[in-house]
């Protein structure tokens, strides 16, 4: 076989060697397509190259394929990246907050700045230390409004954060409830095809902890206990 | 083609404000996904969570998205970027980890048949053992073989979801191809190949 791969016909070949991958993966044109094949009618090394290539892929997807097909499916994501966005909204409602006290904080300091550069020209000593003063309880005092008074109309200067709680929320609640209708004819499926104890026990405490403060939780755990 | 109209409807639904446009998104695309992701981590929890932070990613992002690829491709650039993340963060974790009982667990390789050819392989094993082979790959390499094969992902779209250039990809494919036909060679030498 070396000795055959330095003959003619194989300088030959490294010509072809280079489309036999894109042609297995059917990425050439049709004339290089057509060309490659007449090539491979007439050349049984690269014939032999391109077989063993299409192994490989075959290898490769019979490995894949013959994973169940129930394997491949994730459980409950929906409800995951819901709940997840419901506590990253509340996070970001808590940081909006924080965020409006400290713009309105640096916009009053800005304020009072300019005033004391304006007026510092004109009034010293004691009554500057008075109005500094009376200006610094004034900030604390509209800093607490502003906090208390969250909900409250926003400045255009202030950045505002939409939050989608609610459709997040109302999202997450539909998923529960699939998810209790779904646990609750699994829970039947097992209690009356499968008659399994111990099997209907561990559902219907899953159920339970599923249907926290909905009707289903007293119906599910006072019938299948 | 409709899928691609239906999809990009579906995101101009969402960034009108309705809910039920990404369910149906997510819907659509949570097993691809998911499939990618597993063959990429090879591990079920894994794969879960980094689908679920995919569609948590996409949810925040889908507001401003622009329809310059298809919602698809986005996606799975999405899930690459979170598998890669994934990847390197393990293997940081392995290095500075006392902890080798991972490392413990002998999986059968190619090589195994090298040496005893009349050994009878069952499915699960060659199974195995062509998967691992498949994670051997290099990470480029990798993606660009299982969105090909897996995802039929064509060249175009692969450049888009690895943002890469198209003779690039085809140097990693043709390299991912080179390789696993070396680690596969066992299988050759018994003629299954």
């Amino acid at each position: 076989m070396k000795s055959k791969n330095r003959n003619p016909l194989m300088s030959i070949c490294k010509q072809y060697e280079a489309y036999h991958i894109d042609f297995v993966f059917n990425l050439l044109d049709d004339a290089r397509t057509a060309e490659l094949n007449d090539h491979l009618h007439d050349c049984p090394n690269c014939k032999r190259e391109v077989r063993s290539l299409k192994g490989v892929l075959r290898l490769a997807d019979r490995a894949e394929a013959e994973t169940p097909s129930a394997a491949w499916e994730p459980h409950g994501v929906e409800m995951e990246v819901y709940r997840r966005l419901a506590a990253e909204n509340e996070h970001v409602g808590r940081n909006s907050l924080l965020l409006r006290a400290r713009h309105f904080l640096s916009h009053i300091s800005s304020i009072q700045a300019y005033r004391s550069f304006s007026g510092g020209v004109f009034f010293n000593g004691l009554r500057q230390i008075w109005r500094g003063a009376l200006t610094g309880c004034a900030l604390v005092l509209v800093l607490l409004i502003s906090i208390l008074s969250f909900d409250g109309d926003q400045s255009e200067t202030m950045p505002v954060v939409k939050i989608k709680v609610s459709p997040s929320s109302e999202q997450l609640e539909q998923y529960r409830w699939q998810d209790i209708h779904q646990s609750l004819e699994d829970l039947l499926v097992i209690k009356h095809l499968r008659n399994d104890e111990w099997e209907t026990a561990s559902s219907a405490r899953m159920l339970k902890e599923l249907a926290q403060r909905t009707g289903y939780e007293n119906v599910t755990i006072s019938s299948y206990r | 083609m409709d899928t691609i109209v239906e999809d990009e409807m579906l995101v101009v639904q969402f960034q009108a404000g309705r809910q039920h446009a990404f369910d149906e998104l997510m819907k659509r695309y949570k097993n691809k996904i998911y499939a990618y992701l597993l063959r990429s981590v090879r591990n079920c929890e894994d794969a879960e969570e980094l689908t679920i932070e995919v569609f948590f990613k996409a949810y925040r992002a889908l507001d401003g998205w622009q329809p310059q690829a298809r919602f698809s491709t986005w996606l799975y650039k999405i899930a690459h970027n979170l598998s890669i993340d994934h990847h390197r963060a393990k293997s940081r974790r392995q290095t500075y980890s006392l902890d080798d009982e991972e490392l413990a667990i002998e999986d059968p390789v190619a090589s195994d048949l090298g040496s005893n050819p009349a050994w009878q392989l069952e499915e699960r094993d060659r199974n195995s053992i062509i998967r691992a082979a498949v994670d051997q790959l290099s990470p480029n390499q990798k993606a660009v073989f299982m969105l090909n094969r897996y995802e039929g992902m064509q060249i175009k779209e692969i450049t888009e979801v690895l943002g890469i250039a198209e003779g690039t990809v085809k140097v990693h494919l043709h390299r991912a191809m080179k390789k696993l036909q070396i680690l596969l060679q066992p299988f050759r030498e018994r003629d299954e190949i």
